[in-house]
């Protein structure tokens, strides 16, 4: 007798062919490491940002890239001030004289002044220069990540929850329940989702906490349509009918087999809610209804630079921030086209 | 006719909800509270919830949406006022978006896995990536300020340059979408049969591809374009609002600033009207003109 066994191959599972497939789109990956790159940054802002993003110097307002200016650090009552300089004129052992930036000269003893390093006075770099306020433009998109990361992963929660929720509902049980869940689908499918936000988050009130409610609100539709469409087809199939036959509960059958097997299509759609929670976000606060000032958002960045745009100072405060919000909406865009195409069977090669 | 109810109802509750005393902003925040009480009244904002509700469908079943704080003019005709210059700037955008999105997935899908097609496809993502305010605030940069191409504000009776900013701006994310549709399409079609009789007959590359395989592989690509037609006309807020293009769009953008709820209630409620017919519409002409059955 032979054995067979010996030569059949393994079957190996949908997820671990479309995690090989995904590995060979060179751009979903770069992509992927792109957004991790700025989960990383959102993460660890604190450490990485050069100065804090809030503090206002008007001294530097709406300097270029690479700007550079002496500083150094007094200490009163307590609490730390930087005092721009313009140019050192004199420093001795007890004492500093310089030109401040309106040109005065001014002598002033160390005693109040903090050492930075081994120096009194040193030098601060802007690398994507200031805003109008002169504060640094870097600092402020790094902890804008945070914001934008944020509302929208925890928009996108709500909306697969509430998504997943009502569209397995739906698609399960059919009838009545169905007929309802579609026609509230439907109904929020007709207001153009920015308008419904806007909407929702000044029935709210502006700030945070708002911003996501509002954005997964809206979002939900999309992923219950999907949900509901999967699992229509799925309910029909052999192993659910076989899992109904050995007498197992409909949440079991919903949780178990069905929302399973409807996984791929649904990742696709939140990633694509995703971006477009990240859009949602950075409308939101340029329209002065997200994040409150002065707490850094990448929206608020680009409408105060667009304030300043027409008298063309620093470019950079709009600039910068849209390159921020595009690349990162343009990441995950790219992680959901790969996620697609890796999951699509008819994209075998 | 239930969802057109249903958004009725919905920005009903929104309006409900929002915040502040409506009779207090229309008379400004030092009326005395005897006027507020009367005017409180003649807005009906005193009776109970189910009864402001069935007098607000009944008025909006007339089109009777009620009277902006501001300006205290009848928001209704406000909106048809302006509703024509959105569907200009619409439709122009349409007709960029269909024309160059078409090209851009034909020439992708003949020329695939080259330079070309590679670029076409991360230009396409950056159009679905790119929110529409970073867009315009760019375009009116380069184009605008930088260049000095095109004016960046002002409506189409100044001339016909001041629509190509702001429509070419919103053409972008339709064009994106359907480039990448025509060109999936096109590459399903190309490997049929037919292509290849074509071919075979020896008709010029030319013909072969654009009457024989892109009528074919127009279908996804007139239900993508008709689909974010309808989007379009209810997305242009911030275009408009940028560009300063006196629509529907930059109606609604003022009116949030300003917090006139009557007209936001307005705006909103109209651009979900016009998403419901214009679906409704473009469900019924499918019915009547398949594009396989006309052109095959």
């Amino acid at each position: 007798m032979e054995d067979y066994t010996e030569n059949i191959e393994k079957g190996k599972s949908l997820r671990y062919y479309a995690y090989r497939r995904f590995r060979r789109h060179k751009l979903a990956v770069s992509a992927l490491f792109f957004l991790i790159f700025i989960i990383l940054i959102a993460l660890f802002a604190p450490l990485i940002s050069p100065y804090n993003p809030d503090r206002q110097l008007l001294e530097f307002s709406a300097k270029p890239p690479m700007f550079e200016s002496l500083a150094f650090t007094r200490t009163e009552g307590g609490m730390e001030k930087v005092v721009p300089v313009k140019q050192l004129v004199k420093e001795s052992w007890d004492s500093i004289v310089y030109l401040d930036y309106t040109g005065k000269q001014i002598s002033t003893d160390k005693e109040n002044i903090k050492m930075h390093g081994t120096e009194f006075i040193y030098k601060m770099k802007f690398v994507l220069g200031t805003d109008k306020f002169g504060r640094d433009i870097l600092s402020r998109l790094i902890y804008g990540a945070r914001i934008s990361l944020s509302v929208g992963l925890i928009s996108q929660s709500i909306a697969l929850l509430i998504g997943v929720f009502l569209g397995s509902i739906a698609g399960y049980y059919r009838g009545a329940s169905d007929k309802v869940i579609m026609w509230l689908v439907n109904v929020v499918w007709a207001f153009p989702s920015i308008l419904l936000v806007i909407a929702i988050s000044i029935v709210l009130g502006k700030g945070y906490w708002q911003a996501f409610v509002a954005i997964g609100l809206t979002g939900w539709v999309d992923i219950a349509r999907v949900i509901r469409g999967q699992i229509i087809s799925i309910r029909e199939s052999e192993y659910v009918e076989a899992a109904r036959a050995a007498g197992f509960g409909n949440l079991r059958i919903i949780l178990r087999h069905v929302l399973p097997n409807s996984f791929s299509p649904v990742i696709v759609t939140s990633t694509v809610g995703l971006a477009n929670a990240i859009i949602f976000e950075s409308s939101l606060s340029f329209l002065g209804l997200g994040v409150q000032p002065p707490t850094a958002s990448w929206g608020q960045m680009v409408f105060d630079g667009y304030r300043f745009l027409i008298t063309g100072t620093n470019f950079g405060m709009v600039l910068f921030p849209s390159l921020a919000i595009l690349l990162t909406v343009f990441a995950v865009n790219l992680i959901g086209d790969g996620i697609r195409d890796a999951f699509d069977p008819k994209l075998k090669k | 006719m239930l969802i057109i109810f249903g958004v009725l109802t919905v920005s009903f509750i929104l309006t409900f909800m929002l915040p502040g005393d409506p009779a207090k902003m229309m008379l400004g925040q030092r009326a005395d509270e005897e006027s507020v009480q009367s005017v409180r009244k003649e807005l009906g904002l005193d009776k109970p919830f189910y009864e402001q509700y069935v007098s607000f469908i009944t008025r909006a079943a007339r089109f009777d949406l009620g009277k902006s704080y501001i300006t205290n003019r009848d928001v209704a005709s406000t909106i048809l006022e302006k509703f024509p210059a959105t569907i200009i700037l619409s439709i122009v955008a349409m007709i960029f978006a269909a024309f160059i999105g078409i090209l851009a997935g034909v020439i992708s899908s003949i020329k695939l896995y080259t330079f070309y097609d590679y670029i076409s496809t991360v230009i396409s993502l950056f159009g679905i990536s790119i929110p529409q305010f970073v867009l315009a605030l760019l375009m009116v940069y380069i184009f605008g300020a930088e260049l000095k191409w095109f004016p960046i504000s002002g409506y189409i009776d100044n001339g016909w340059q001041y629509i190509i900013l702001p429509a070419f701006a919103l053409a972008l994310r339709p064009m994106a979408i359907t480039a990448r549709i025509t060109r999936t399409s096109m590459l399903e079609v190309l490997g049929k049969d037919y292509v290849k009789t074509a071919r075979a007959k020896g008709l010029s590359e030319f013909k072969v591809v654009f009457k024989h395989a892109l009528r074919n592989a127009l279908n996804p690509t007139v239900t993508a374009l008709s689909s974010s037609f309808a989007a379009t006309l209810g997305g242009v807020f911030f275009i408009e609002y940028i560009f300063n293009w006196p629509g529907i769009g930059s109606l609604a953008m003022d009116s949030i600033m300003k917090l006139d709820f009557p007209m936001i209630q307005g705006s909103i409620l109209f651009s979900a009207l016009v998403f419901v017919v214009i679906n409704f519409l473009v469900d019924i002409s499918y019915a009547y003109l398949d594009p396989k059955v006309k052109l095959g």
